[in-house]
């Protein structure tokens, strides 16, 4: 008697019946499979570093084109904020000098153990589902798993894979991120979560809280994933009341990251690793 | 009997049929942003184990559609598994109505596309929610689905072309006329 599923239907069913096999063992155990996507990643990284090049190209021009009319007003806005800048730079250098001298009256310790890695975005693999980038750098970097990635403007999130020659970064705004925040000026602690949209949620605040739209919020250290004080977003909010934070990062420009890396001896690695690794 | 020729030109025949689905299996690795940060899936891999699995299903044995699904799992960090069992799921389901579809007009096979990739990419987002025990979304992949449908037809056109390249196979129904 013929099978329903037609001439290799035993192969088809056993392959299938393996899939939900492995799928049950992702659910249960997610990082029995870590080695494998790592080195998996390995191999296809050169092919998809090529093939995602024009496309980076196309999402950086299309970027430009849309954000022409913005360009001018810009252009003044931030001639007059360069103004004021100019001004708070010779107050924050008074500052600098005062913080420095009262620093040593108190002996203060700061948390200067991080130096970092830099390296160029080999693809943007996420999609709906998984919110990801793959970086170029890995183990033989000396990348490690849970380390922080910033990018220019702020922080991108956080690596979760490590392979020989390449990492897997899991976004901020990934469904499984939680990022320990701080509101600068009130500092009011949260959790931000990512729901994979845009622009991720702060939740966990107290029903008192009081936080101002535009309010910035930096990383509060709590953890130990993240460093304190690392830039991370304003906070807006939304229709409903929920509030949300437009991240600093700009993940549809992200060409070059700076991977932060904990100095072990404790000594403070000033130069960095500054070449950017291809 | 073929000569040495001719099997040098079907092997290059069936090598561009492979290299179309090995860019196309990239492609849906990487996502296309666009303005907005709005990031497309486009359902590359599905237009192809669509289109093949009708038109001619050796091309694609199972062994070949459950790589496929394990190594776009491993590359772009889904379960493992869940795009193989869904892509196996699609090749068989089409496999078995290819008697039907194969003689149909394409506006048909273009309805039996829309069936296909929206409830392929509905149980892909349900297993997921099962799995991660978390509900992403939904909007995001009825772009998918819409873009998968739009896109189809200019798809469908290029593999027609290699299908056309490709040498008769004797016992094989087609609807390359």
């Amino acid at each position: 008697m013929p099978l329903p599923w037609g001439g290799s239907s035993f192969l088809s069913l056993a392959l299938i019946v393996i899939s939900v096999v492995l799928m049950v063992i992702s659910a249960f155990r997610p990082q029995s499979f870590e080695g494998l996507r790592t080195n998996v990643s390995d191999i296809f990284s050169p092919a998809l570093s090529t093939i995602s090049m024009p496309f980076q190209q196309i999402n950086l021009f299309l970027h430009d084109v849309t954000n022409l009319a913005q360009l001018q007003a810009d252009n003044l806005r931030l001639e007059q904020e360069n103004t004021r800048l100019r001004q708070w730079y010779q107050t924050a250098l008074l500052l600098d000098s005062e913080n420095r001298s009262l620093r040593e009256l108190l002996n203060l310790e700061v948390d200067k153990s991080y130096s970092h890695i830099s390296a160029r975005i080999l693809s943007d693999s996420g999609n709906t589902y998984v919110k990801s980038m793959l970086a170029s750098v890995g183990n033989t970097n000396g990348v490690v798993k849970g380390a922080a990635v910033v990018a220019g403007e702020g922080l991108v999130g956080r690596i979760v894979e490590v392979g020989e020659n390449t990492s897997r970064i899991l976004l901020i705004n990934d469904i499984n991120s939680r990022v320990p925040v701080v509101v600068e000026d009130t500092g009011q602690h949260a959790i931000m979560a990512g729901y994979n949209e845009r622009n991720p949620k702060l939740i966990h605040l107290p029903e008192d809280s009081k936080i101002s739209e535009g309010a910035r919020i930096i990383t509060s250290g709590y953890g130990g994933v993240y460093p304190h004080g690392l830039p991370v977003g304003r906070v807006i909010i939304e229709k409903n009341g929920d509030m949300s934070v437009i991240l600093f990062a700009d993940f549809d420009r992200l060409q070059i990251i700076r991977i932060l890396k904990k100095d072990q001896s404790g000594k403070v690695d000033g130069g960095s690793n500054n070449a950017i690794i291809p | 009997m073929q000569s040495f020729h001719e099997y040098i030109d079907v092997f290059l025949r069936l090598c561009a049929v492979y290299l179309f689905l090995f860019l196309f299996f990239l492609l849906n690795i990487i996502s296309i942003s666009m303005p907005l940060s709005i990031t497309i899936d486009v359902p590359f891999v599905l237009m192809l184990l669509y289109y093949w699995s009708i038109y001619r299903p050796t091309l694609i044995p199972p062994l070949l559609v459950f790589a496929m699904g394990v190594c776009l799992d491993l590359l772009s960090g889904w379960p493992l598994g869940l795009n193989a069992f869904i892509f196996l799921v699609l090749r068989q389901s089409v496999t078995s109505q290819r008697v039907f579809l194969t003689g149909q007009p394409f506006i048909v096979v273009w309805l039996g596309f829309m069936v296909a990739v929206s409830s392929s990419l509905f149980l892909q987002w349900a297993l997921f929610g099962l799995i991660r025990l978390q509900w992403v979304s939904f909007d995001p992949v009825i772009i998918s689905i819409f873009i998968g449908i739009v896109l189809f037809p200019a798809i469908a056109l290029v593999l027609h072309i290699l299908h056309r390249m490709l040498p008769e196979i004797q016992g094989q129904y087609s609807a390359v006329t």
